[in-house]
């Protein structure tokens, strides 16, 4: 039994323990009046399925990490055989960087995302199945050499048949010339123009077989070269008693480190040594490699004498047109090796065409969700009927039509809410449902969550699957994007790593070899080292453009596409709430600039330009960063300039982000409590007012007069109301999108084990936050409750409620301005820290909260007021009762949305704050580019 | 629980309505409301309204239910209701 099959067989072990589990628990709970024994039985049977479940997860996790390294193993694998296969030099050393970011991304799963004994058992498991044969490549060299020397002996055999028949070709040609006259300039030319094509045609031939042979020659150099070292490295392993691959790491680091931080420091370079030592490791042996190529082509075997005629230089080729022609080759073959993947990939799409996003589906509810085929019933659980209504039924004289209608919009009192949401939230069937398609989620293969992802960003089927399931398959597939996303912006790290050392590298270099006193000796050497920082750069631009691209696909477009789908079939609603994002004017002059850039760098990548390459993108990229940066607000160096820079793809999303989740959270949760007393006080104040309304009979002459005075008050209570409503909005708009955000994060963080904190400035915040929202939670839960029994038990009237509750509610809006302000300065300082987050709109939301912290409280006096002065209105007309409607409907529109941000600020606060564990966040790479900024900043102003 | 109410809004007015009853279903993964304004219609009977909605989300916005399968269950639901007030 392979491992993999070992592992599936032990989750499905642990998923039928699990659901047995479930079982045993949901019987127990369903046959309720628990006596002491049965209860610590419920308590114990909820461990083990705490238990259980996290085993499964874990196991899951395996399965899922061994699967993706399997993956790259079976890419490694293709990789080695056509580094084995390829012959050109520059090739290679492409596979070979791909073959180390391979070898990386199976380091980091094995190293970064999993716990401990879980890393333990991936890797005794794969070293019972060798990663990849790394002798192999060794072990062939010699075939390798007899290949390439048969190879090179039939080309050199070749060269000298083609010279020998140029030979021939010149002895005919002057033959012919010193015995033959020529009558007529027609035959000159024609004698002429045939011995010419004929040596043309001779001459290539010679040069393309020179060229074949020249590259033969530095290829056999190579081999000769790790066969000698491969013996040497066998014999001197011997004398030290330890294996050639073991002592050939240790040579390899000590003579590379050693080298390169020597020519480092010459180049007053130090703080890359300490940058370089640490990405040793993951970074290819690029330069050991490639000093070994430049020693190649000094000892190479040179051609160039062997033909020496005039015509055959016109006929080829110049140095500049081969350069170009051998760069555009690689590029060609680097494209062709692309598409190859592409086209495997598509290969292995319509293997998988066979069934789609349906098949899927239905493998996650089978059994779960029933067909209409079937014939059965669907069953109903929890029935609760009023009292009210029984005894209606039980009198007999109540007969009911059954009416079906889609009320626009539904308020429910608060207790009401409270008691349903628990109860759902409870249902120990439900959630035994929900878990089991979750753990089934969990084990979807990558093509069929591949499928999934596709059809639900096009929309297709979002809106035919109950939410529930659309919940769970969002939060999979979030999980699913972010770890391709995750591996993509590791590459993408490393890789600009390399770019900014070695633009470092290249301006201390030139800088160097503008002293004119420069040995010569020193002077080639720093060219030669020049070379080899360039080389390659251009296809490791492109290369970091075409990660950024892909990465940004699938979560801009991708998954962001998707979250909004299910967010909008969730909420029903087109538009929630306030977006985080900026509103410029575009800035054409900087458009210019960077189209300029942008088209400068393509065509050096088409080029294979490297220096070039290399030089534009970091212009491009510092613009970018310049303009996200350098502008001053508030915020420092917030991104509250025309550019929006995050080198990451994965960190542009701010929901990401743990602080950022927190302080919406806490800010939220505080806001919506706000709004359910708001809420309320709202429903009150519209039931008074449907009392009065009802209560009208018949014209009055007199009301005229009081109805002029209300209006009046209507108007001069316009402002408070306005500048009330604006602050609800603001509030609204924080609590509407972030707490439908904050949801399926925190599902996710749960899933996860908890999201990571760490920085000093989250701490301060968290612990302000919790201690205001605590103090202010606990007081006004209390007070709540107080006034809606009273109000219920008839202690108190609705008006003396609706006064109550505005002072409640003045107190809330007390709170909220108090923590706006005190986490303000934390927001700012951690605002400062990390350029990637886009937080302008929540920053004016708290702004506006901070500034007007009495806005609301004015606002619920007024309807206050204006409700007590309804009261004293005996008789209305009817068009004054309409000039009054306006009110109430736009303080009800504001305050429904209020109702729903309460209910989700519910759920939240069930599983916020639970898990949480240390751990770094925020992206080196904009520091790494601010600090390159910096510095050229500096020079320029010493200059 | 008696003086649970539930507040429509509909065509731009507030409807006061009784809650009657509530379940849930394990096959639909919802939760059913029903409620009345205590009109009559043109047989002399009151009006039930029933809806649904996805206790995930919480019941901010109600559904109409049209499956039969659905109305299948209801019926059994008010069946099983009214004979447990007799009972």
């Amino acid at each position: 039994m392979t491992y993999i099959e070992q592992l599936e067989s032990r989750i499905n072990e642990t998923r039928k323990k699990l659901e047995s589990l479930y079982e045993q628990s949901s019987k127990l709970k369903i046959n309720s009046n628990l006596n002491y024994q049965k209860s610590i039985l419920a308590v114990e049977l909820d461990e083990k399925l705490k238990d259980t479940s996290e085993k499964l997860r874990d196991l899951l996790s395996l399965h899922d990490s061994y699967s993706l390294i399997n993956n790259y193993f079976n890419d490694l694998n293709n990789l080695v055989e056509l580094y084995q296969k390829e012959e050109n030099t520059n090739l290679r050393d492409v596979i070979s960087k791909e073959i180390n970011n391979k070898r990386n991304f199976i380091s980091n799963i094995l190293n970064n995302n999993l716990p401990e004994t879980l890393k333990k058992e991936l890797k005794v498991a794969f070293t019972k199945e060798p990663i990849i044969n790394e002798e192999k490549i060794t072990n062939n060299n010699s075939e390798e050499k007899r290949k390439v020397e048969a190879n090179l002996n039939k080309v050199e055999n070749e060269i000298q048949n083609y010279n020998n028949e140029l030979k021939a070709i010149f002895e005919e040609e002057r033959n012919i010339k010193e015995n033959t006259i020529f009558n007529s300039n027609k035959e000159l030319d024609d004698f002429i123009n045939l011995y010419m094509n004929k040596k043309i045609e001779q001459t290539k031939k010679i040069k393309e077989a020179l060229k074949k042979a020249e590259i033969l020659n530095k290829r056999l150099l190579r081999l000769n070269n790790k066969i000698f070292e491969d013996k040497r490295l066998k014999e001197e392993a011997n004398i030290l008693k330890i294996t050639p691959k073991e002592y050939k790491k240790i040579i390899t680091r000590k003579n590379d480190k050693k080298e390169l931080d020597i020519f480092l420091k010459r180049l007053g370079l130090e703080e890359i040594i300490i940058e370089r030592n640490m990405l040793i490791d993951k970074l290819d042996k690029n330069y050991a490699k490639k000093t070994i190529d430049i020693k190649i082509n000094k000892e190479a075997k040179d051609y160039s004498n062997i033909v020496d005629i005039n015509e055959s230089k016109k006929a080829l080729p110049n140095n500049k047109q081969i350069k170009e022609l051998e760069s555009f080759d690689i590029q060609n073959v680097i494209n062709n090796y692309m598409k190859n993947i592409d086209l495997k990939e598509k290969e292995t799409n319509n293997e998988i065409a066979t069934y789609g996003y349906q098949t899927v589906i239905s493998k996650l509810v089978n059994g779960l969700e029933p067909k209409k085929k079937d014939g059965k019933r669907y069953r109903a659980a929890n029935i609760e009927v009023k009292e009210s209504f029984k005894k209606e039924l039980q009198s007999g004289n109540y007969l009911y039509n059954i009416v079906h209608v889609v009320p626009a919009v539904i308020k429910l009192p608060f207790n009401f809410l409270r008691k349903v949401t628990s109860k759902i939230t409870y249902n120990p069937e439900t959630k035994r449902r929900m878990e089991i398609i979750k753990n089934r989620l969990d084990h979807l293969s990558d093509q069929d969550l591949m499928i999934l992802f596709k059809e639900y960003s096009n929309h297709v089927e979002v809106e035919r699957y109950s939410s529930g399931l659309n919940i769970l398959i969002e939060e999979r597939i979030s999980r699913f994007i972010d770890e391709k996303v995750r591996i993509i912006n590791n590459n993408l790290e490393i890789k600009y790593k390399d770019v900014y050392n070695s633009i470092k590298e290249l301006e201390a270099i030139d800088n160097l070899l503008r002293d004119q006193s420069l040995s010569k000796y020193l002077r080639r050497d720093y060219l030669d080292y020049r070379e080899t920082i360039l080389d390659g750069k251009a296809s490791l631009i492109a290369s970091i453009r075409n990660d950024y691209n892909e990465a940004k696909t699938l979560l801009s477009s991708g998954l962001h596409g998707f979250r909004e789908n299910i967010k909008a079939t969730e909420t029903k609603m087109s538009y929630v709430g306030k977006r985080f994002a900026k509103d410029h004017d575009l800035d054409v002059e900087l458009l210019e600039r960077e189209a300029k850039l942008e088209r400068a760098e393509k065509r050096a990548i088409k080029d294979g330009n490297d220096e070039m390459a290399l030089r534009v993108f970091v212009q491009a990229e510092s613009l970018l960063s310049k303009n996200t940066s350098i502008e001053k607000s508030i915020f420092g160096n917030r991104s509250t300039g025309k550019k929006y820079y995050s080198p990451l793809a994965e960190k542009l999303d701010y929901r990401n982000d743990p602080f950022i989740r927190d302080i919406f959270t806490t800010i939220a949760m505080i806001g919506a409590t706000t709004s359910v007393v708001n809420s309320l006080n709202a429903k009150k104040e519209i039931i008074e007012k449907q009392k009065e309304i009802d209560a009208i009979n018949s014209h009055n002459e007199n009301t005229i007069n009081s109805v002029n005075n209300y209006g009046n008050m209507v108007e001069s209570r316009k402002d408070a109301l306005i500048e009330g409503m604006t602050k609800q909005n603001y509030q609204d708009s924080l609590n509407i999108s972030n707490m439908l955000e904050r949801k399926s994060l925190d599902q996710s963080s749960e899933i996860h084990g908890g999201w990571s904190v760490g920085t000093t400035a989250y701490k301060d915040f968290r612990t302000t936050a919790q201690n205001s929202y605590n103090e202010f939670y606990n007081s006004t839960k209390s007070t709540l409750e107080d006034i809606t029994t009273n109000y219920a038990a008839g202690n108190i009237t609705s008006l003396e409620a609706l006064n109550k509750l505005s002072e409640l509610s003045a107190s809330s809006q007390s709170t909220v301005a108090k923590v706006a302000e005190e986490s303000l300065p934390h927001l700012i300082n951690y605002a400062n820290n990390h350029s990637q987050f886009d937080l302008v709109g929540v920053k004016e939301a708290m702004d506006y909260i901070v500034a007007n912290p009495t806005a609301i409280t004015k606002m619920n006096n007024s309807v206050y007021e204006m409700t007590e002065l309804g009261e004293e209105l005996a008789n209305l007309s009817i068009e004054q009762v309409t000039a009054l409607q306006t009110l109430p409907n736009t303080i009800k529109e504001n305050l429904i949305s209020s109702a729903t941000a309460a209910s989700l600020a519910i759920n939240v606060s069930n599983t916020m704050h639970t898990n949480y564990k240390k751990g770094k966040y925020g992206n080196n790479i904009t520091q790494l580019v601010k600090n390159y900024i910096d510095t050229q900043d500096n020079k320029n102003k010493k200059r | 629980m008696d003086k649970e109410k539930i507040i429509i809004e509909k065509d731009g007015d507030s409807i006061e309505c009784d809650i009657l009853f509530t379940f849930d279903s394990p096959d639909t993964l919802k939760t059913y409301i029903g409620y009345t304004d205590n009109s009559l219609a043109e047989n002399n009977r009151k009006n039930i309204y029933v809806s649904s909605f996805d206790p995930i989300l919480g019941p901010g916005s109600l559904e109409d239910i049209k499956d039969e399968d659905e109305l299948e269950m209801l019926q059994d639901v008010l069946l099983q209701i009214d004979k447990e007030s007799k009972a």
